[in-house]
C-alpha cells in the first residue's frame, strides 16, 4: 500500500493532537508515543501503515453514518 | 452424582506493557469462571511457558483456552515471547477445545488450522490487537481508563462464554460493548485523546473473528 503525501500529512497532524502520556501497543514491537508513531508514519513502515489505516477507518466511520 | 468441573486454562504472561496490562484484566475473567464453578488453571507470569501449557493440555481435558500474549497468523507466544502453540507443530493439542486468543493475528491462519484439526472454536483477532495506555500508569492497570475502554469489549468475549452462552452471543456482546464505548468517548469532551481509544476499539472490532460453529457453548 503507498500513501499519498496528503494521507500522510493528514495523519501527522492528526497525531500532533495525541496526548504526550499516551502509548499505544500495536505487534510486538515496541510500543510507541506519538513521536515515533510520526516517525513510523513518515518512513511508511508496516508499522505506520497500519497506523494510517487505523486512521482512515476511523475516519471513514463518521462518513457511513451520515 | 457429582460431576466433574468443567475446566479453563489461562496463559497470563506479563513481561511487558500490554501483556502486564492483559494479565491484570484477566483476573476478572479467573474470579467470574471460579464463581461459575470452573476449575481454573492460571498459568501467570513466568509459568506461561511451552512446557507447562504443553503439559496441561496434554494431561487436562479442557473445554475453554484463553491465551494472552503476543502472537502472529501462525504462533501464539507467552511469556518472554516464548512460542506456545505453533500452526503444524503442536495446534492439534487445542482439539476439541474453544480458544480464545488475545494474541496478534493468531485468528488469521493458525485460527483456521486449528479448527480443521478439530478445535470447536477458534476466537481472535486477523490483524494486530491494539492497545492505548498512559504511560504513567503502568503500576496501575486497572485504573487506567483509556486501556479500560479497549480491554472491557475483549473480556466481554470470555466473560459471556464462561456465564453459558454461545460464541455468537459472545461475539455479539462484545461488538455491544464496543459501540457502546465509542459513543461513551466522543460525548465525553473530557478525555484527551479519547479518538485514540475510539481508533483502537474500531480497529480491533474489525479484526475479530471466530472461526468454527457460532453455536457452540463451553
Amino acid at each position: 500500500m503507498e500513501i499519498s503525501e496528503d494521507v500522510k500529512k493528514l495523519v501527522i497532524a492528526r497525531l500532533e493532537t495525541m496526548p504526550a502520556n499516551l502509548k499505544m501497543s500495536i505487534g510486538g514491537d515496541e510500543d510507541l508515543d506519538k513521536h515515533k508513531m510520526i516517525k513510523e508514519v513518515e518512513k511508511e513502515s508496516d508499522v505506520g501503515k497500519k497506523i494510517v489505516e487505523m486512521h482512515m477507518l476511523y475516519l471513514r466511520s463518521f462518513k457511513t453514518k451520515m | 452424582m457429582l460431576l466433574d468441573k468443567k475446566r479453563i486454562l489461562i496463559t497470563r504472561p506479563n513481561h511487558d506493557a500490554i501483556t502486564h496490562y492483559l494479565c491484570e484484566w484477566n483476573t476478572e475473567i479467573i474470579k467470574l469462571a471460579k464463581e461459575k464453578n470452573f476449575d481454573v488453571h492460571d498459568l501467570k507470569a513466568e509459568k506461561a511457558n511451552k512446557k507447562e501449557v504443553i503439559s496441561h493440555l496434554e494431561k487436562q481435558k479442557y473445554e475453554f483456552v484463553i491465551f494472552n500474549g503476543h502472537g502472529n497468523s501462525n504462533q501464539i507466544a507467552g511469556y518472554n515471547n516464548e512460542i506456545l502453540i505453533e500452526s503444524e507443530k503442536n495446534h492439534q493439542l487445542l482439539k476439541d477445545k474453544i480458544i480464545y486468543a488475545i494474541s496478534c493475528s493468531a485468528a488469521k491462519e493458525l485460527g483456521k488450522k486449528c479448527c480443521e484439526a478439530g478445535s470447536k472454536a477458534f476466537i481472535g483477532y486477523e490483524n494486530d490487537f491494539v492497545l492505548f495506555y498512559e504511560k504513567n500508569m503502568l503500576s496501575r492497570p486497572m485504573q487506567d481508563e483509556y486501556a479500560k475502554a479497549i480491554i472491557i469489549p475483549s473480556n466481554q468475549i470470555s466473560q459471556t462464554l464462561i456465564k453459558g452462552n454461545d460464541i455468537g452471543e459472545a461475539i455479539k456482546r462484545s461488538h455491544e460493548m464496543t459501540n457502546q464505548n465509542i459513543e461513551k468517548l466522543k460525548s465525553t469532551e473530557s478525555v484527551i485523546g479519547a479518538e485514540n481509544v475510539i481508533m483502537a476499539l474500531l480497529w480491533n472490532m474489525a479484526s475479530l473473528k471466530a472461526n468454527g460453529n457460532l453455536n457452540q457453548k463451553i
